[in-house]
């Protein structure tokens, strides 16, 4: 008992007299289709770094892309869905040594119970259909336009069905959250949104798009030339690739930046 | 001692108090919009109206603004009488409720109408025999516009009838003037100012509606998206673009509201 005491009394003199470890606390700018593996990964960070702390801030990528060209110093991470904004931020000089980190695929989300009975592609250029996809300018929206155009070569659709979809589009939302929220409310027939969306929406049903009607979607993170925590970014950035990371991405659903994507520096694509 | 010349309001603590108040104020309003200004050129401004897709929503916005306004002014006018001469139960909430859309963000209520009008909401259910889809439509933006800015013009009209005399229009019934003549004749002369400032009001408001437009009628050039919306969208796409269409937008709100006061004053000159 005496012992028990003396324990008790220890630890509380140990936690109160000793200083906690000053922390330091970073920002992370994160395309929207990360919202929901992004949170997980901060967790697992901040519980092997405690005394980094993380906050995410999740928006289409060209809005924070934006933002970063407004304040270079408002965020130490900058995690694009795409390898165009990423240049783009490259060329401003906004971040340093982008890495790939996760690849996604595509997928076309439709409502519950599938009310315009859409079985694949084809059926997104069908008179009447209408289509949620995000702008141009969000990385999500230029992939959908994308998988339109290379599934027309490659001739898995009919000739013109591109232009037919994409006059089926009813809305071009700025981000795909966005995009979810319409097929799940049922206000549009179809989508086209990440598999990573898909699987963390109940509220919608995903058919997919064959593989070689994919663009290459690939997300790409780099540190920010201004941050004021280098070295705590550059920490966060090798956590998000680390093992622990990487697995962290595959069970949300995405895959690890392999044979689909190149790195940014080795400008040599894999041959299927 | 005695600086104050005449016609020059003596300094006291209480003016110096008030007039930074409205320093304070002006400036606070002014200056981000005067950098704004500052952030374009006349040639950026002539480009952006000459581009399609500031021309598509000008003219959405335009158009749908007309629309709405004359909902709100059908619906609202009698509403804004009830309010302000009727004695029923409920006035009191109903005056509440009319007025609520002023206080919640405007995309609460885009969330709100999104799921009434959504297929499986009740009023999309309702609305489904008869072919009627609402959201992501132009009517989807009109009706915003209304939630959103209807209370502007109900309240403005509602305080201009309780502020009429009505022994006036006693005097004129007891002359045996119908009700209609009563009204067209004495009341409506009478509250003729707070009906154009609820309407301009109500306009301007309709016409910088943003929240519940993008969240319940979407963004599509050439159908639902409107000037705010636009701003928004070439915000991250091209933000010269974005910062000549909200000068646009500005200086059309700034000019409307101008002309309410300017109207107002003229009418309390004569």
């Amino acid at each position: 008992m005496p012992c028990l005491l003396l324990a008790a009394c220890g630890s509380s003199a140990g936690s109160t007299g000793t200083p906690q470890p000053p922390t330091t606390a970073i920002v992370v700018f994160a395309a929207a289709s990360l919202s929901k593996v992004m949170p997980q990964e901060i967790a697992a960070f901040q519980k092997a770094h405690p005394s980094i702390t993380v906050a995410g801030d999740y928006e289409g990528t060209q809005a924070l892309l934006t933002k970063l060209e407004a304040d270079g110093t408002l965020a130490d991470v900058f995690a694009s869905a795409d390898r165009v904004h990423m240049t783009t931020a490259q060329t401003k000089g906004l971040v340093t040594a982008p890495r790939d980190l996760a690849v996604n695929t595509l997928v076309i989300a439709v409502p519950p119970g599938n009310p315009a009975h859409i079985t694949g592609l084809a059926d997104l250029a069908r008179s009447g259909v209408r289509l949620s996809i995000a702008d141009k300018s969000v990385p999500a929206g230029n992939y959908a336009e994308q998988a339109f155009a290379i599934a027309e070569s490659n001739s898995d659709v009919p000739a013109g069905f591109a232009k037919a979809a994409l006059a089926n589009v009813a809305t071009r939302p700025t981000d795909v959250e966005t995009v979810v929220s319409n097929v799940a409310a049922g206000v549009v027939d179809a989508g086209i949104v990440y598999a990573t969306d898909a699987r963390a929406n109940s509220g919608i049903s995903a058919l997919p798009i064959a593989q070689r009607d994919q663009p290459v979607t690939v997300y790409v993170a780099a540190a920010t030339a201004e941050s004021r925590h280098a070295g705590a970014a550059q920490q966060f950035l090798a956590f998000l690739l680390s093992t622990q990371g990487q697995a962290l991405f595959h069970d949300a659903g995405f895959a690890s930046p392999g044979p689909t994507a190149q790195p940014l520096q080795n400008g040599a694509p894999a041959t299927p | 001692m005695s600086i104050a010349a005449r016609g020059i309001p003596r300094i006291t603590p209480v003016r110096l108090l008030v007039a930074a108040a409205c320093a304070i104020a002006a400036a606070f309003v002014a200056l981000p919009l005067i950098v704004l200004a500052t952030h374009t050129s006349p040639g950026a401004l002539r480009q952006a109206l000459s581009d399609p897709l500031v021309l598509d929503a000008l003219r959405v916005s335009l158009v749908t603004t007309v629309i709405s306004l004359v909902i709100v002014v059908a619906i609202g006018t009698p509403l804004a009488a009830a309010l302000a001469r009727g004695r029923f139960p409920g006035r009191a909430a109903l005056d509440a409720l009319v007025g609520l859309p002023l206080v919640l963000p405007p995309v609460v209520a885009g969330l709100a109408l999104l799921l009434a009008f959504s297929p499986s909401g009740p009023l999309g259910q309702a609305l489904q025999p008869l072919g009627v889809r609402v959201p992501l439509t132009e009517s989807a933006v009109v009706l915003s516009q209304c939630f959103v800015a209807g209370p502007f013009y109900v309240y403005a009209v509602t305080a201009g009838l309780s502020s009429v005399d009505r022994g006036v229009e006693e005097v004129a019934r007891t002359l045996r003037a119908g009700p209609w003549h009563v009204f067209r004749t004495v009341t409506l002369p009478l509250i003729r100012p707070a009906l154009v400032y609820g309407m301009v009001l109500s306009g301007a408001r309709a016409l910088g509606e943003f929240g519940a437009t993008i969240t319940v009628a979407g963004n599509l050039q050439g159908r639902t998206q409107t000037m705010p919306t636009a701003i928004y969208v070439a915000f991250e796409r091209d933000p010269d673009g974005a910062v000549a269409l909200a000068v646009i937008l500005a200086v059309v709100s700034f000019v409307l509201l101008l002309a309410v006061r300017g109207l107002r004053l003229a009418r309390a000159a004569v």
